[in-house]
């Protein structure tokens, strides 16, 4: 008998703002392959994205999902359905149902929210429904934005919870100002959860520490990379650059440094003048960062990429010298190994999950600014260096494989089974 | 029947700062590279548990056994130096300086720096390390050493004609079978067609005391004095040569393996053999040489590859050892005595053994010797990379004053020459219109 799971998540290529929808995607793919069956639940937009595997079965949810494409007519979800009518009736009149999914989540508006709310009420009443047909075996959720329909599906349905922990949102908030309401649902989940699954050792400590569970019921999973999808063989005479680039590349949020790499970048700069530094990515420090590098004076020499696909990333990982990860609090840390497919020597913040099992790479705490920009410029200055990390870094990252994500999820999934 | 030579090597570096790029900088570039207090926090934690309780101990076993127990010894300069600074180090020196008036401890020579000189094309830097480091013997300890260890026993053919030729009697080095093949440890040789006499290590037993004494997976855990001196008794050979790192005793085996009541016994365990007694080195070197060894490329006692590669094995120590070689040149043509001195100690070859990267389970062993304690090697490599690329900035720095000035001097002599020959040009015209 295949397994049959209910993962609930929240993005899905191509509506990603970050490291869940990609794990996601790539997860789904891979217990496909392995003859999981996956029903992913996710808030419906306008376009669908395709199931990465025959096996996976894409759910998308809004007060249609109820109706027609799903076959929800059956006699036997007669009583639900009336009532499934009535939230219709309900949501459909707001302007802003149909809009969340579209609205950046790092943009914490109270439609986001509410969003998040109505999200998880629906879900969690979608599963109860399709369990009746589809007979799962567990629900495996995907962070706090998942986890009050986990918890209240699992309980309804009577199957074991597993949880994922991609960040906390003490990770969100670089510890400063954490969404009291948002803790105690990760608290609730961490609790509910008959085993939870952490991005990295980090988290795992985390979690056990700020929710109070043991480190025994939480296992590490850390995350792959599709070697096919971010290696490129561009060059930097192809976009026209030379000179050494430095890349930052990420949510322009508090949470993941960019303000420090900046500060960087000036001391770079005063040593090494002939050195281009790219922030990419989009995020609402954004005004900030670019007030920064006026006063700091070196305007002319930070280019803001705004947001990147995954489509392009790779681009800009190959006109590359350095990858910079900078993060106040990163539970893991994919751009990372992105970047070390395609050779680029990474610097590291040490609080990140995946300086903890990188060996080729450089680590710094993100507030040291000094030591940050003195390891960008040895790696600039000193090309044995260079190709030691360099080479080091292609063959440690290609030890990670969702593959091996998928096969560990499994492991945790099978030991719950019983 | 075999003598037992017992020897010992004692060095503690002089371990570097964390550079930082962004800093002012000191004038004294010994306070500007290297970290006085973390090296007095070492030196002094190293006194207690190791130097000091083990010298006095073999102290005590040379005058208890009446110059029947001898041993041998060698001390970097980079050692003497820290010890000279404090209370502790100087008493540890008032030991060895007893020891010394016994007769039986012999010293041997080294590199002063403990560094890889000897590796340079230009083996001149080597020399002048050497002559360094007998001079500070000579000093301290009044003994002339016959006898030569390279640093980390560092060995080939090259490096053992330069020893000859600067009139060493004897080397020792590391007998493994690669080299050795069928032949054993235990007998002396000589260096390929000279006459320079060669003690090789051995391995085994010495690894048995300096490696396996604390380890509980051995199979002869727990060692005793007794059962070690049947198995040198036992031992077929002229010489049974047991070369070790002195902090075996306190550092590498803490006092609570028994590895001092292993060492108080073992003198009086082994005499009670007929056929056992202790040798010098020199005393040793008297034995017959029983063939010579070829050795063409270079052999250490370090890892299980017993070369070089644990500081020249990646190509971060390979940039590191050529800037060194590079610096070399520079301090040669500066000629100033203390900028030299701080590029010596910025080649003790600890530096570099901190940047290798060889196989993780060999790693291991590197990290537990490291005092970088959370550093990789890579940030091991940076900061002495750009510690040596400060030294030689400052270097160029000195040097252009040096060349500024020895122009200024030199259009001077010209100018006063070009005027003595004009003088005495025109004083010779004068002269000959005269006549």
């Amino acid at each position: 008998m295949a397994l049959k799971i209910a993962m609930l998540g929240w993005e899905f290529p191509p509506f990603i703002s970050g490291g869940l929808g990609v794990h996601c995607f790539e997860l789904t793919k891979a217990l496909g392959e392995r003859g999981v069956l996956v029903d992913f639940y996710m808030p419906k937009s306008q376009i669908v994205p395709d199931s990465p595997h025959p096996n996976v079965k894409i759910i998308p949810v809004d007060y249609s999902s109820f109706e027609g494409e799903i076959d929800l007519h059956d006699a036997e979800f007669g009583p639900y359905y009336k009532f499934l009518k009535t939230i219709a009736q309900t949501t459909q009149s707001d302007q802003n149902s149909r809009e969340f999914v579209e609205t950046e989540s790092e943009s914490y508006g109270l439609n986001f929210f509410e969003a998040v709310g109505r999200y998880n009420f629906l879900v969690a009443k979608l599963v109860e429904i399709m369990h009746k047909k589809r007979h799962y075996d567990l629900i495996h959720a995907h962070d706090w934005i998942t986890a009050k329909a986990g918890i209240s599906a699992s309980k309804k349905i009577r199957k074991k919870l597993i949880f994922t922990f991609h960040s906390t949102e003490f990770d969100r908030t670089a510890n400063l100002s954490p969404f009291d309401w948002i803790l105690a649902i990760e608290s609730e989940a961490a609790k509910n959860a008959a085993h939870i699954i952490a991005v990295s050792n980090m988290t795992r400590m985390h979690v056990s520490e700020k929710f109070q569970v043991s480190p025994n019921k939480i296992s590490v999973v850390y995350n792959g990379v599709d070697m096919s999808k971010f290696k490129s063989n561009a060059k930097k005479e192809h976009f026209g650059i030379s000179g050494s680039v430095v890349l930052f590349h990420g949510r322009l949020s508090i949470q993941k440094g960019p303000d420090y790499f900046l500060r960087a970048a000036k001391r770079v700069l005063q040593l090494k003048p002939d050195v281009r530094f790219i922030i990419s990515g989009k995020g609402d420090m954004l005004p900030q960062l670019l007030s920064d590098a006026i006063s700091l004076g070196i305007m002319d020499k930070v280019t803001f990429t705004g947001y990147v696909s995954n489509e392009h990333l790779p681009y800009l990982y190959s006109i590359a010298d350095v990858y910079v990860l900078p993060s106040v609090s990163e539970p893991f840390g994919l751009t990372v190994l992105e970047a070390m497919i395609n050779g680029v020597p990474a610097i590291v913040s040490k609080s990140s999950g995946v300086s903890e099992i990188i060996n080729h790479c450089l680590r710094v705490d993100f507030w040291d600014v000094d030591e940050m920009a003195s390891k960008i410029l040895a790696v600039l200055k000193y090309t044995e260096l260079k190709e030691m990390l360099s080479d080091g870094a292609k063959s440690e990252a290609s030890y990670f494989s969702w593959k091996k994500t998928a096969d560990e999820t499994l492991l945790v999934y099978n030991k719950n089974m019983s | 029947m075999p003598d037992i030579c017992l020897y010992f090597h004692m060095h503690q570096p002089k371990r570097l700062k964390k550079y930082s790029l962004f800093h002012y900088k000191q004038n004294d570039l010994e306070q500007e590279y290297f970290n006085s207090s973390m090296n007095q926090h070492y030196f002094e934690k190293a006194s207690e548990k190791c130097y000091s309780p083990a010298l006095k101990l073999l102290l005590r076993l040379v005058e208890e056994n009446h110059g029947k127990f001898a041993f041998s010894l060698s001390v970097t300069g980079t050692f003497l130096e820290q010890a000279l600074k404090t209370k502790s180090g100087r008493e540890i020196i008032e030991t060895l300086q007893q020891l010394s008036s016994t007769g039986r401890l012999e010293f041997l020579d080294e590199t002063y720096y403990h560094s890889l000189a000897s590796l340079f094309p230009d083996k001149s830097e080597f020399i002048s390390q050497v002559k360094k480091h007998s001079e500070i013997i000579k000093d301290l300890f009044n003994q002339t050493p016959k006898v030569f260890r390279n640093t980390e026993l560092i060995y080939s053919n090259e490096i053992a004609s330069v020893v000859e030729s600067m009139g060493y009697k004897g080397i020792l080095t590391e007998g493994i079978e690669h080299v050795l093949g069928w032949k054993s440890p235990n007998y002396v040789y000589k260096n390929l067609n000279g006459n320079l006499k060669v003690l090789l290590r051995n391995y085994k037993l010495s690894d048995d005391v300096g490696y396996r004494f604390s380890a509980k997976w051995w199979a002869d855990f727990p060692l005793t004095a007794d059962k070690y001196a049947s198995w040198l008794s036992g031992t077929q050979g002229d010489t049974v040569n047991l070369f070790m790192d002195f902090e075996t005793f306190g550092e590498h085996h803490w006092k609570d393996t028994g590895i001092f009541e292993f060492l108080g016994h073992f003198p009086s365990e082994s005499l009670k053999y007929q056929n056992l007694s202790f040798k010098t080195v020199s005393e040793t070197l008297e034995k017959e040489a029983k063939d010579q060894i070829d050795v063409p490329y270079n052999l250490s006692w370090a890892d299980m590859e017993r070369d070089v590669s644990a500081w020249l094995g990646n190509k971060l120590q390979g940039a590191c050892f050529f800037k060194l070689q590079q610096i070399s040149e520079k301090t040669k043509i500066l000629n100033d005595e203390n900028t030299s001195h701080i590029f010596r100690l910025l080649q003790t070859s600890d530096h570099l053994y901190y940047i290798c990267t060889k196989s993780w389970a060999d790693g291991d062993v590197h990290k537990h010797f490291s005092p970088y304690k959370e550093n990789t090697p890579y940030d091991n490599f940076i900061n002495y990379m750009n510690i040596l690329r400060d030294f030689e900035m400052q270097l160029d720095q000195k040097l252009d004053v040096k060349a500024k000035e020895q122009s200024e001097v030199l259009s001077f002599q010209k100018m006063l020459n070009t005027k003595n020959i004009f003088e005495s040009a025109s004083f010779s015209a004068l002269a000959a219109s005269r006549r």
